[in-house]
């Protein structure tokens, strides 16, 4: 489903040039559940960009489903993260005057599908959050700020959820559920890439896969406990 | 107004980022140029009409001073294409940020 090919990201220019990520490959299929970790500054945030084309590579390819994603113009690139892909982040990222239910209802808003309250709703309930869907985030805890994130990225049923350290804010027993969350979806056939810190976090994928200066450096198959480098 | 979209680069970034598009950030941010101007041109206008009451026979020596409705719809055309074209250039360049730059710039 996902194919990302030699994918080199640099940063400045002549001497102050600085890689990111150095001929980085990697495949997702349909159903995975990869966990990419590493120390602050490998490059694992900066690779959750470019997959989900939120920032531009310098050499490589990211193929989603067929389609080129680092060579898409700006409009084809609004068509994937209607659809396609959906992003969960650290810092959750709701807009703060919306409640919880009009964030989720914002990529309906934009998108060209029907915007439905009830489906909204629904998923809100399906994260646990049926009597706060009139809350701003300011009135929300961490763990349903998160919530919500994760109810707004499967509003528009992506094939594909990006997720930058969804638990960093959290304490364990928090991360603990929001990660139960993550999982289900998995379970229920959506594809996830996880960046995190936390080794614990990371054992909850399929297979995690460790960078340092922007480089592969391990892959760990969970279901094996095989290290392939 | 400037100042305003600069502010809200995250949310910008956000919009992008659940599936806005260029031109949809451009709405959000003119649409509220409007709202913005069609307040700031009726208190403008009214402001003005008082303004001209209580100042209006001690500087220019009249006795009376009347207002002139004909120039509401003037006062009120030029607050909404101040307010605007105060917005499309911010707008328009706030929403060609990358949307990671978008996060990294807080």
């Amino acid at each position: 489903m996902l194919e990302v090919k030699n994918v080199t990201k640099i940063y400045g220019e002549g001497d102050a040039r600085v890689f990111a990520l150095s001929d980085v490959s990697l495949e997702v299929a349909r159903g995975d559940f990869k966990a990419i970790m590493g120390p602050s500054g490998s490059g694992k945030s900066t690779l959750l960009n470019i997959i989900g084309g939120l920032d531009s590579l310098s050499s490589g390819e990211v193929v989603l489903d067929g389609r080129c994603v680092n060579s898409l113009n700006e409009n084809a690139l609004v068509d994937i993260r209607r659809g396609k892909i959906a992003y969960v982040f650290q810092q959750y990222h709701l807009l703060p005057s919306l409640t919880a239910l009009e964030n989720v209802l914002l990529p309906l808003m934009f998108g060209e599908a029907e915007v439905s309250i009830e489906k909204a709703l629904d998923i809100l309930r399906r994260v646990g959050l049926e009597k706060r869907v009139g809350h701003q985030p300011s009135q929300l805890s961490g763990g349903e700020q998160q919530r919500v994130a994760i109810a707004r990225a499967l509003v528009n049923d992506p094939l594909l959820v990006l997720a930058d350290e969804p638990t960093g804010n959290m304490d364990q027993s928090t991360g603990r559920e929001i990660m139960d969350l993550f999982q289900q979806l998995n379970e229920g056939g959506r594809s996830i890439i996880m960046v995190t810190h936390d080794p614990e976090i990371a054992r909850r994928a399929k297979e995690t896969i460790v960078l340092r200066d922007g480089q592969i450096v391990d892959r760990v198959n969970h279901k094996t406990g095989g290290s392939k480098c | 107004m400037m100042r305003s979209v600069n502010e809200r680069i995250k949310d910008i970034g956000i919009m992008r980022a659940v599936g806005a598009s260029h031109n949809q950030i451009m709405k959000v941010f003119i649409y509220q140029a409007i709202i913005i101007g069609i307040v700031g041109g009726v208190f403008g206008y009214l402001a003005g009409t008082l303004l001209a009451y209580a100042l209006g026979p001690v500087l220019f020596g009249v006795s009376t001073i009347s207002p002139v409705p004909q120039y509401f719809p003037l006062a009120l055309g030029i607050a909404i294409g101040v307010a605007v074209i105060a917005t499309v250039y911010p707008a328009f360049r706030a929403a060609r940020i990358k949307v990671a730059d978008s996060f990294r710039s807080l």
